[in-house]
């Protein structure tokens, strides 16, 4: 899991350097990609599942961006559109949002999430 | 079509196996067959008979019959048949979830093969081979996902028809999938785990739709008789009647002595000898040969025509209002308006069920009522005829039967009071179930113009004038039509004595039985027929059943000794000189094989033999006696022997050719 995150004092480089990371994640051609959002003890309890599904998988990538600046202008919106209570969203190998998850997804959700992605 | 293509049908198929149930080759009855021949290529892996309601099966004479049962099939063909919508609905839903989980089951090993080869792709990945790494995660990906939700649904719909609420079943099924997916370190997934979880939810399911068929109290009548032209013997079923089972019998497929009722065919054929002088021409010995055989059966023609006369005429007259129902589709089309109004009806499904079996029930009501008139016609034109003009002008009429109605059996079905009665049953079933539905419905279908409930009583009526009519046929004047058309010994079975001490057994394990052949206590002949009839009730009321039938064969090489009424015609000369004659002819009959029901050519007419002839000849003079010998092709199962051979007591010209045509055994019909 790649975990995104902007220190205080270093802002701009590290928000371009998390972006630079979550382009080449997602537009990685063999990857099913997981997008985190938002932070809190439910999220991180919610990344500790996404991990165990996985993990096992090398195909399987999770990206949590823990600062919400690190989405370019309008990225948010395309990942996540309405689903304002998701926490995460999969990606397909297309890159196209295929499924969203909610912070007390349990393991079913997330595989069943990762599965429908890779099977599109 | 692409492997993605392929799977998606499978899953297609497993998911709608639910309602499709009964329609599965193996679930068709719940009942199996398997036939133990004593000999033949088969003696060690038994034949299982391909399972078809109702079928008719040709099987050896000297076989076991092994009589398993698939109680969860025969479970849901029951529900199917009550129509009880509660019942049959839950048990459905169960039905449908075992399957779903039973496909899933079969379909692991499949999911992990595809998993491995995802990996292995993944691993290969490189210039050009993302899209075979695609290819295969799509492909593994989609089973997975699909055995994974079976599981987790099944999961969930039997949390959900307990006590916990939608949400709480949703919640819980979910997490019962933890251990399969928190397998830990490098493995995907516990598949070990995931067996266990189905195999755990197939049991509950089935556990559920037991104890849900026990509420229904299913159960189960099985007979079994013996139907031969000597007569119709209960036959002895473990665990269904007290009949005590003879000594065991075998029929020996090679036959050297001539046997009790050929011998008095022999007997027969040497008093014709005596009475037919020579005969020119090869047609008037056929002729010749006919008329003398039929002219013992005059009386039997009289009785028969002057009997469906005398039934006939209430059937034809009240059979006016059935025929508008009986043509093709307009019951069942009637019955699909009213779909959705019964639909909405708890009692409705039982409604349609029975139109459903109204329907199909009256689809041979048309041919029926035409063979009834056309029997009904015979009557003034036979009674001034010769026996062999009478009985073409019976034949005649058969046939014509057979080409107006295309039905064989339309013929000999129609005179039978059973056929009438058990229609007139199934339209008091229809008045009933429509009589447990809502009042609005009820009172809708009742009055209906363009309905059948409205003319039910008129329905009722006819159908019972018909059976109390018919009644009057005697049970012999319809064995010797049935011989006489060649129609098998099953048709003919109405009144059959019943077993001593018939046991009604609830439906559940434990109902699989056996036919033992060898041991019925009644002589077995060839193309003699075992009847297997299975009646249900449910809490104790007829819910209806079916019979199936065994044709009683003889499989392999064999040899039959029969007697015939002969004709020979010397070397040198142009009259044909009548003998009696006893042939010992072999043929060969195949095993059967695979879905091959064994019954091939019951009649035997494609069937070829070859053998011995020994005849009585009159060359020299009417009192000398003159053997003669020869070798012979049986054609026709035996019917028409051809053949030549040499006399042995003549002073010259002691070569003959011989033409033999098979008496009719009556006894038997053959």
């Amino acid at each position: 899991m790649r975990v995104l995150s902007v220190r205080a004092g270093f802002e701009e480089k590290d928000i371009e350097s998390a972006r630079v990371i979550l382009a080449a994640t997602i537009h990685h051609p063999s990857r099913t990609v997981m997008v985190i959002r938002r932070v809190g003890p439910q999220i991180t309890r919610f990344a500790d599942k996404a991990a165990t599904r996985s993990d096992p998988f090398p195909w399987r990538e999770i990206v949590w961006v823990t600062d919400q600046r690190i989405f370019l202008s309008g990225e948010e919106l395309r990942l996540f559109g309405g689903h304002n209570s998701a926490c995460a969203v999969v990606l397909d190998l297309l890159n196209e949002p295929a499924a969203w998850l909610d912070p007390g997804a349990q393991l079913f959700d997330i595989e069943d999430a990762f599965l429908g992605a890779e099977g599109r | 079509m692409t492997a993605r293509a392929l799977l998606g049908g499978f899953w297609a198929l497993a998911i709608a196996a639910g309602p499709a149930r009964a329609q599965q080759p193996d679930c068709v009855t719940g009942f199996r067959y398997v036939e133990w021949p004593e000999r033949g290529p088969l003696v060690q892996s038994g034949r299982p008979l391909p399972p078809v309601r109702g079928a008719e099966y040709g099987v050896d004479i000297n076989s076991r019959i092994r009589i398993t049962v698939d109680t969860t099939c025969l479970l849901a063909f029951l529900d199917q048949q009550q129509g009880l919508p509660n019942t049959s609905g839950a048990a459905r839903a169960l039905a449908a979830r075992i399957d779903s989980l039973t496909a899933a089951v079969a379909a692991l090993p499949t999911a992990i093969e595809q998993l491995q080869a995802t990996f292995q792709a993944y691993a290969r990945r490189g210039p050009g081979a993302d899209s075979v790494f695609r290819a295969r995660l799509r492909l593994s990906s989609t089973t997975i996902r699909r055995i994974l939700r079976a599981v987790e649904s099944a999961i969930q719909q039997r949390l959900a028809a307990g006590d916990t609420t939608r949400v709480e079943a949703a919640t819980e099924a979910r997490e019962q999938m933890n251990p399969v997916l928190s397998a830990g370190g490098a493995l995907p997934y516990d598949w070990e785990a995931l067996r266990r979880l189905m195999d755990r939810e197939i049991r509950l399911a089935r556990a559920d739709l037991d104890a849900l068929h026990r509420r229904a109290r299913y159960t189960l009548e099985l007979r079994a008789h013996l139907l031969s032209g000597k007569g119709q013997y209960p036959v002895a079923l473990a665990g269904y009647n007290d009949e005590v089972p003879c000594a065991e019998t075998r029929i020996e497929p090679i036959e050297l002595d001539i046997s009790p009722e050929q011998l008095a065919l022999f007997q027969r054929a040497e008093s014709l000898e005596t009475q037919i002088s020579a005969v020119r021409g090869i047609g008037n010995v056929v002729l010749t040969s006919l008329s003398a055989d039929l002219e013992r059966i005059r009386p039997e023609l009289d009785s028969l025509a002057a009997r469906a006369e005398r039934a006939a005429g209430p059937v034809v007259a009240g059979g006016r209002s059935l025929v508008r129902w009986t043509e093709r589709d307009v019951l069942r089309v009637w019955a699909e308006g009213l779909g959705r109004s019964l639909a909405q009806d708890p009692n409705g499904a039982a409604v349609e069920a029975t139109l459903d079996s109204l329907a199909s029930g009256f689809e041979q009501v048309g041919a029926d009522i035409d063979a009834l008139r056309s029997f009904a016609s015979l009557r003034g034109r036979i009674d001034a005829a010769s026996a062999d003009v009478a009985m073409q002008l019976f034949l005649a009429q058969v046939d014509q039967v057979r080409r107006i109605t295309g039905d064989e059996a339309a013929a000999l079905r129609a005179l039978q009071p059973d056929t009438w009665a058990r229609r007139a049953e199934l339209a008091d079933r229809l008045v009933e179930r429509v009589n447990r539905l809502r009042p609005a419905l009820r009172d809708r279908i009742r009055s209906d113009p363009n309905g059948p409930v409205s003319q039910i009583v008129a329905l009722q009526r006819a159908l019972r004038q018909a059976a109390d009519s018919l009644q009057g046929i005697s049970q012999d004047a319809l064995d010797f039509l049935a011989r006489l058309l060649g129609l098998p010994p099953a048709f003919l079975a109405a009144n059959l004595p019943e077993p001593v001490g018939v046991v009604r057994r609830p439906v559940g394990p434990g109902l699989g039985t056996e036919i033992i052949l060898t041991q019925i206590c009644a002589p077995r002949h060839e193309n003699d027929v075992v009847q297997v009839e299975y009646r249900f009730f449910a809490a104790e009321q007829s819910i209806g059943g079916w019979t199936d039938r065994f044709r009683l064969r003889v499989f392999g090489i064999r040899s039959r000794v029969s007697a015939a009424l002969a004709f020979a015609i010397r070397e040198h000369t142009d009259t044909w000189r009548p003998g009696a004659a006893v042939s010992w002819i072999f043929t060969k009959a195949n095993w059967p094989r695979g879905t091959d029901r064994g019954l091939g050519d019951p009649a035997g007419l494609g069937r070829v033999g070859v053998g011995l002839t020994a005849v009585n000849l009159h060359f020299e003079s009417e009192e000398a006696i003159e053997i003669g010998i020869g070798p012979t092709f049986s054609f026709l199962g035996d019917r028409i022997m051809v053949g030549g051979g040499y006399n042995l007591q003549a002073h010259g010209d002691h070569l003959y050719g011989l033409l033999s045509i098979r008496l009719i055994d009556f006894a038997r019909g053959t």
